[in-house]
């Protein structure tokens, strides 16, 4: 992790030097501060990952089941988030939904369905009805002419 | 007696049906997001963020600060109902408020924490009221030097008072700087560390961040551990609230002590969890029951209570006075004034001051709100609990990657958020606090232009730092933070040398 902070650093840097990082007509330039920043970040990291090297920390991250369940909740989650801006949200909500209620936690069918269904309809009454904050529509809704 | 014909104003302002009706849906929202895991106080602010810029900025400050206050009591019920800190300024509740409830003593700690509660942000907020036009007036005398000044103090309090390893939290805080300066550059029109992406033309959004690191990333946490939740059912009678109420004087010196722990945590950067830890330590250390702390306790509970509202009222001032926030979810308001078009700062009391007193006077009101409506509805909130946690994260996910979408209806807004969601899950795991990288995001683009103006006027000389004493004084004061973990390392070092030979 420090060291990934210490190459987010490096990224910072690299950026930086893109600008005007010394004196410029309008005061500091605009890679004065974030070369800074970037430089301070590199330094910090780096000694953060020497002093965890000294101390010879080698605790385990996460014992095995932890990660599988991490996973499972986090790949769909994923899926579901890049298909929001293609297929607008209430087609992949509810597939989500159904998938997690009804293979991830075991819920019975009338539950699972429910909660797959009730979300997307109480969403769309709560932003579009209400509120008239509209959310990603997809080609479902555009066949439906709900706009 | 000009601050109190303002704070009337303000009542004027807070009383009216449609803002009384905002303050019990801000409050009942809010106690929902602090029962829930992975909505927190921050992130419930940020979610409901899209829905108030077509508000009036005193109704969605109304609003936003009194889910705020709800998420605050909610967080204090899981503690004590569950030994789940729905909030992390609650987890010091849990060391006595979840020990007293399984010793039967359930709707007494209940009580006993909401009263504290109320005590403490009545404290907070009449102090708030007593010193809001001094600091603001005071405020009117900086320029940029004093500003940049007074942002690397909060900087600098974070890395020396925060508690966890301060190189860790030193990390945090210079991510979120760099994440800051992304986009546009406000100065030369130039685009930074975009490295040709158009996606990130317009910067990283603080809300995004602030829903993937606080909810994504504490819901993925929660998933990681195994404990089985167990609660312990409670139901809140009148009758054991006025017993409670009548026990209060007992605790006086807690209250008052960690009531004034609180305020002065709030007012100078150190935020409500730093507020609740202290108090508690201190409770333990001067407490004549000492050895009963941790086994149920009620001074434990009455203490971080205090201390945490005490400091979440009072953060609110140096937010608005100052630009200043002093908590994790001051920051994320801050950032919505800003998005309001209002400018966070002393001019806003005299600019806005219906602004300004409107929420002070809906402090006093949407506490005691908070407080009649908490202890009415905690068997309610307490059966959210008990929904499996299967069914709830899939559903919370739902409400914070739309919450992520409606920011600015981008898809790449989503993915960002579910990013932030994995780094702030590797954060939780590994141990580096979140809310310096929030503070940062926000802080950084005012810091760097306070510090781009004043090396303007002194032409790159950095002792403008140094040029009176006003100035001179904050930034000195900041430097000792910043080594203050250093320096308590030497003392510490030096003492244990110089009692080593006496043995």
């Amino acid at each position: 992790m420090a060291l990934a902070a210490a190459a987010f650093g490096g990224v910072v840097i690299a950026g930086a030097l893109q600008h005007d990082v010394g004196w410029g007509p309008t005061g500091p330039g605009a890679g004065y501060f974030p070369l800074r920043i970037g430089l301070l970040l590199v330094g910090v990291a780096l000694l953060l990952a020497l002093t965890h090297a000294l101390a010879g920390v080698a605790g385990r991250f996460a014992e095995p089941g932890a990660m599988r369940r991490v996973g499972a909740l986090l790949l769909p989650t994923v899926v579901f988030g890049a298909a929001i801006a293609p297929l607008g949200a209430y087609v992949p909500m509810t597939l989500y939904l159904l998938w997690m209620a009804r293979v991830q936690a075991r819920a019975r069918w009338p539950v699972a369905l429910a909660v797959a269904l009730g979300t997307p309809a109480a969403f769309f009454l709560l932003f579009e009805t209400w509120l008239t904050v509209p959310l990603a529509k997809g080609p479902l809704e555009e066949a439906l002419g709900i706009y | 007696m000009e601050g109190f014909a303002a704070l009337l104003h303000g009542f004027e302002v807070a009383l009216t049906f449609h803002h009384l009706a905002l303050m019990v849906a801000g409050v009942l929202i809010g106690i929902l997001v602090g029962v829930l895991p992975g909505l927190g106080a921050p992130n419930g602010v940020a979610l409901l963020m899209p829905l108030t810029f077509f508000m009036p900025p005193v109704s969605a400050i109304i609003l936003l600060s009194s889910m705020y206050w709800g998420a605050l009591l909610g967080g204090s019920t899981t503690s004590i109902l569950f030994n789940i800190p729905g909030e992390p300024s609650s987890v010091a509740t849990t060391f006595d408020g979840h020990p007293m409830a399984k010793q039967g003593k359930a709707a007494e700690a209940l009580s006993l924490a909401f009263l504290a509660s109320g005590f403490g942000a009545l404290c907070g907020v009449i102090t708030v009221t007593v010193v809001a036009d001094d600091i603001a007036n005071f405020a009117l005398r900086f320029s940029p030097a004093e500003y940049f000044a007074v942002y690397l103090l909060a900087f600098c309090a974070f890395i020396g008072m925060g508690g966890t390893n301060p190189l860790k939290t030193a990390v945090s805080l210079l991510v979120g700087l760099s994440l800051a300066t992304i986009g546009m550059d406000t100065v030369s029109g130039e685009m930074r560390l975009t490295f040709g992406q158009d996606q990130l033309v317009r910067g990283i959004s603080f809300l995004v961040a602030v829903i993937g690191l606080f909810g994504i990333g504490e819901l993925l946490a929660t998933a990681d551990e195994t404990e089985k939740v167990e609660g312990i059912r409670a139901r809140v009678r009148l009758a054991a609230v006025l017993s409670t109420l009548a026990q209060m004087p007992r605790y006086t010196v807690a209250l008052v002590r960690s009531a004034a722990i609180g305020i002065w945590m709030g007012l100078t950067p150190g935020g409500p969890t730093a507020a609740s830890f202290m108090s508690y330590g201190v409770a333990r250390r001067f407490s004549r029951r000492r050895d009963n702390f941790g086994r149920g306790e009620p001074e434990g509970v009455v203490s971080p209570e205090t201390s945490d509202h005490a400091a979440g009222v009072s953060a609110l001032l140096p937010m608005l006075a100052l630009g200043v926030p002093g908590s994790a979810t001051a920051a994320v308001m801050l950032g919505g004034l800003m998005i309001w078009g209002l400018q966070p700062g002393p001019t806003l009391f005299q600019d806005r001051p219906d602004f300004v007193w409107g929420l002070i006077a809906s402090m006093y009101v949407a506490n005691l709100v908070a407080v009649v409506l908490v202890l009415a509805t905690v068997p309610i909130f307490a059966s959210v609990m008990r929904v499996p946690f299967g069914l709830l994260a899939p559903l919370i996910m739902t409400i914070c990657l739309t919450g992520a979408w409606m920011v600015s209806g981008s898809g790449f807004d989503v993915l960002l958020a579910l990013g932030f969601g994995v780094l702030g899950y590797l954060m939780k795991k590994l141990d580096y606090p979140i809310a310096p990288l929030v503070l940062a995001m926000v802080l950084g683009d005012k810091a760097e232009d306070a510090f781009r103006q004043s090396m303007l006027m002194s032409r790159g000389d950095l002792t403008i730092f140094w040029s009176n004493w006003l100035v001179a004084s904050i930034t000195t004061l900041a430097l000792l933070l910043l080594a203050w973990p250093l320096l308590a390392g030497l003392l510490r070092g030096g003492a244990t040398a110089l009692r080593r030979p006496a043995e």
